[in-house]
């Protein structure tokens, strides 16, 4: 059986829309830019619209009931919908298909005083897997909108990064069985966030592994990455071992220290290549640190792609079985020394 | 002065804040102070900042031994013994999302492999930052006679990131959440003049303070609640071994995950509270003396069991308590994995294996899994409280800095009051977190004998010996994890109720000093 991925639009794509995209959703609020922070990220296509002053300043407002709250947010859904459909003019699908009913609906108390500031309604976009399937949900995207005195929007987020409204179909990969007294694994796309390199979105399955959950490859163009470490006396030894594609895998490496995250990205190359039985795994030797290691996978059969990153902690000693056994030191008498006055 | 820092433009991460300095933009004594932060428009802090720096040392007469001890204390600062640059605002630069042309081509599929396709060179997307460096002066230390180090020079910076799901907050790698790392790196130079053959100072261990008033939005699902913005927190030990009973017991549907990945929780924190985070480095530490008794066995003190996480919500009524695990709208403080993630997915990776301090240690009584630290610097201690924010601890109230800190930290809160106060219905609540870093750890050696079901006796040798670290590095790495999803519960995910294990609620006594 074939599901369907989704084609993420690119940033200049998302560049070029962007400005309109702000405009539409000021007139449909009936606001300006003086009065409303508005931005659609060129780049992830994220949009963020907040009325700070409404958010952190307003004082006592009088906000609508819960059903009026859920009405004026989904109207407000379906208007912007309807603003934003695709045309030739804006062929990107900036509003995703949503779910009849929201996740939740909550009120929000204002941060300094003891009363309520505003209505959060949530609610996760779901996309069609196939044709007459059901949609599954997409992990790591979401729809806030905020809703404050008298009714009115003042804030509306959207973790939505723009498709182009092309599916491509790739083959389904088994559904996994579930564990006894286990959750059914759950068919899911995942956004990875924003800033992360991406493509498409495919599917996977949410999985319940007992203690935690796991995401696996849904389709062929799902790829997964996993790290596995080892410490020698000066360098720890990063792999990557990818799944979900034809094994047929490339890869790309990089890396950027906490110490000093803004020095830039290092770019490390292939790293050294490893053919097993269940694909092409690559290996990097690092200094000993606590860097966030970056790889990018692609599938040279499919075209797949997926980018992961990891915060990568080195152990001091070439092995991890080295005792650390200690006791507290006892209390002690200490005489404070301070600094000479200024 | 207070000056809004707001990454919300083109690429940005969508965190906002006001950073408060002197009027010349440069930061006040005790360092930059980070107020009204927010995510997406979600509140995330009121209020964050490092308190002071804690330099402990031992005085060694010309043969070694140690005569006495000493402490002093540093404060962040532009001015006296140490410079400090204004705040640098360092922003998201380049990165971007190419459409995948000729996708199915060889051609397409090798040019996603391009790095400088997302990233410009020497730019990077590791989040939205705001630093300071301080520069120690020439005979910073003067004042502390033959002292081996001359001054410290310190970078405050806050590391804002990217929302999303990589990289990975937990081991199942599905929570999304945006991190804040209010981290400090800091290096110690050495004195020129420092004549090891005299009287002489060692540094022993340096101690950052932090006070952080966290502050999430509250979500109620009633409008005829009380409109209270007040927080809740709670605390967890993770499980080191997926124990096969409990899980087992998982597995017919006997217990709930909390149980499984559990091994003590208080959530909500019932009253306020003084705790062990680490103990140099390991997650517990014994009661009292070690030592071997023969090849079988070990003198086997009772085991103090440090927290690994803290977890900070807006607090309410009904459907605001957080599930666990899961905690989709919280703060997640996580210092150490327990080894139950290492039956996840990104459990193999260090940030939830084995982590930067030596593992698998079964010896006598401490295990270090999963410890997130600067490997530099691994032999580090985490102590933290959570307190009402109390006036007389608040350092806009307070006359001088010095008050906030003691020696023995806990005395700082324990010294409030007698009993702690009830903190379960959401408060006003302050998290104070504290990073030791020690020079050295020294362990004894001993053997340890289990025995296997059908097999004979099996003996481990753990070799003692004194271990060190270095004197620079970073604290912080692991950050705090700020995630704003709408909660969800089921079995499977946790429970959105309170939560209370190995004690009842009932019997968790109203004592400041509260371990796993």
């Amino acid at each position: 059986m074939t599901v369907w991925a989704h084609v993420l639009a690119g940033s200049d794509a998302i560049g070029r829309a962007a400005t309109n995209v702000e405009n539409i959703v000021l007139r449909l609020l009936g606001k300006t830019r003086q009065a409303l922070a508005v931005n659609v990220d060129p780049r992830s296509g994220w949009i963020s619209v907040v009325a700070r002053d409404q958010i952190v300043d307003r004082q006592r407002p009088t906000l609508v009931t819960a059903d009026d709250a859920r009405r004026r947010a989904e109207k407000f859904l379906l208007d912007l919908a309807g603003s934003l459909a695709p045309s030739p003019d804006q062929p990107l699908v900036f509003m995703p298909p949503l779910p009849s009913s929201p996740v939740e609906l909550a009120l929000v108390p204002h941060a300094s005083r003891p009363e309520w500031n505003h209505w959060i309604y949530r609610t996760i976009p779901q996309l069609p897997t196939a044709r007459g399937a059901p949609p599954a949900p997409v992990i790591g995207s979401a729809i806030e909108i905020r809703i404050g005195d008298g009714g009115q929007i003042i804030g509306y987020h959207a973790r939505w990064r723009p498709t182009t409204g092309e599916r491509r179909s790739c083959e389904q990969a088994a559904l996994p069985a579930a564990e006894p007294k286990r959750a059914a694994p759950r068919p899911v796309y995942v956004l990875d966030g924003l800033n992360v390199p991406q493509h498409y979105l495919a599917l996977h399955y949410l999985v319940d592994e007992g203690a935690d959950f796991e995401l696996v490859s849904g389709c062929s163009l799902a790829l997964t990455v996993e790290l596995e470490l080892a410490d020698t006396e000066t360098t720890t030894r990063v792999r990557a071992i990818a799944s979900g594609g034809t094994g047929n895998y490339a890869y790309s490496w990089a890396r950027y220290a906490m110490s000093d995250p803004f020095a830039g990205i290092e770019e490390l190359g292939a790293g050294t290549l490893e053919r097993g039985d269940s694909g092409t795994s690559s290996t990097i030797e690092l200094a000993k640190g606590a860097p966030i290691v970056m790889v990018h996978v692609v599938d040279l059969a499919t075209g797949a792609f997926k980018h992961y990153q990891q915060l990568v902690v080195s152990s001091p000693f070439a092995t991890r079985q080295e005792p650390v056994l200690a006791e507290l030191d006892a209390p002690f008498e200490v005489r404070i020394v301070e600094e000479p006055a200024e | 002065m207070k000056t809004i820092y707001a990454d919300t433009g083109t690429g940005g991460t969508n965190w906002s804040c006001v950073a408060r300095t002197d009027a010349g933009g440069i930061a006040e004594k005790g360092g930059v102070v980070l107020q009204d932060v927010l995510h997406d428009g979600h509140h995330f802090a009121k209020d964050i900042r490092l308190l002071v720096i804690w330099l402990f040392i031992d005085i060694l007469d010309p043969a070694g031994n140690v005569i006495s001890k000493e402490a002093s204390r540093v404060f962040l600062r532009g001015s006296g013994a140490m410079t400090a640059s204004p705040i640098e605002e360092l922003k998201t630069l380049s990165i971007s999302n190419p459409m995948f042309k000729g996708w199915g081509s060889l051609d397409g599929a090798r040019e996603s492999l391009d790095f400088a396709k997302f990233f410009t060179a020497k730019t990077n997307h590791a989040g939205y930052g705001l630093r300071v460096k301080y520069a120690g002066k020439t005979g910073q230390f003067a004042y502390l006679k033959n002292f081996e180090f001359d001054h410290i020079d310190v970078t405050q910076l806050f590391l804002l990131s990217h929302y999303g799901l990589s990289p990975p907050h937990e081991p199942g790698g599905v929570l999304t959440a945006a991190r804040f790392h209010p981290m400090i790196n800091y290096a110690f130079a050495p004195n020129p003049t420092f004549n090891p053959m005299l009287e002489r100072r060692v540094l022993t261990s340096v101690r950052f303070d932090y006070r952080m008033q966290l502050y999430l939005d509250a979500l109620y699902d009633k409008k005829d609640a009380i409109a209270t913005n007040g927080q809740n927190a709670g605390v967890f030990r993770d499980d080191d071994t997926l124990d096969l009973l409990v899980g087992g017991a998982s597995l017919v549907g006997i217990t709930s995950v909390e149980d499984v990945i559990f091994t003590a929780a208080e959530k909500p924190l019932l009253y306020e509270l003084t705790a062990p985070g680490l103990a140099k480095g390991a997650s517990s530490y014994p009661a009292g003396p070690i030592a071997p008794v023969n090849q079988i066995e070990i003198s086997a003190p009772a085991r103090i069991m440090c927290w690994d996480n803290v977890h900070w919500w807006g607090g309410g009524v009904g459907k605001n308590i957080i599930s666990t695990p899961g905690a989709f709208h919280a703060a997640h403080l996580h210092w150490r994995w327990g080894g139950i993630g290492g039956a996840a997915p990104h459990g193999s990776d260090s940030q939830f294996g084995p982590g930067g301090v030596p593992a698998g240690i079964r010896g006598n009584f401490l295990n270090s899994y999963g410890v997130l630290v600067d490997p530099r610097i691994w032999i580090q201690s985490v102590r933290f409280a959570v307190t009402l924010n109390d006036p007389k601890l608040d350092p806009d109230q307070v006359a001088k800095l010095d008050d906030l800190t003691n020696t023995d930290w806990k005395q700082t809160f324990q010294g409030l009051r007698a009993s702690p106060s009830d903190i379960a219905n959401p408060s006003d609540l302050v998290l104070w977190y504290s990073v030791e870093v020690h020079r050295s750890v020294t362990v004894p050696s001993l053997e340890q004998t289990s025995y296997a079901a059908g097999a004979g006796p099996v003996t481990r040798s753990f070799p003692g010996g004194t271990f060190t670290c270095g004197t620079e590095g970073t604290i912080f790495i692991h950050g705090i994890f700020f995630a704003h999803e709408p909660e969800q519960t089921s079995s499977k995910i946790g429970a959105r109720s309170p939560f209370y294990m190995p004690r009842r609620a009932s019997l968790i006594p109203r004592n400041w000093e509260r371990t796993a």
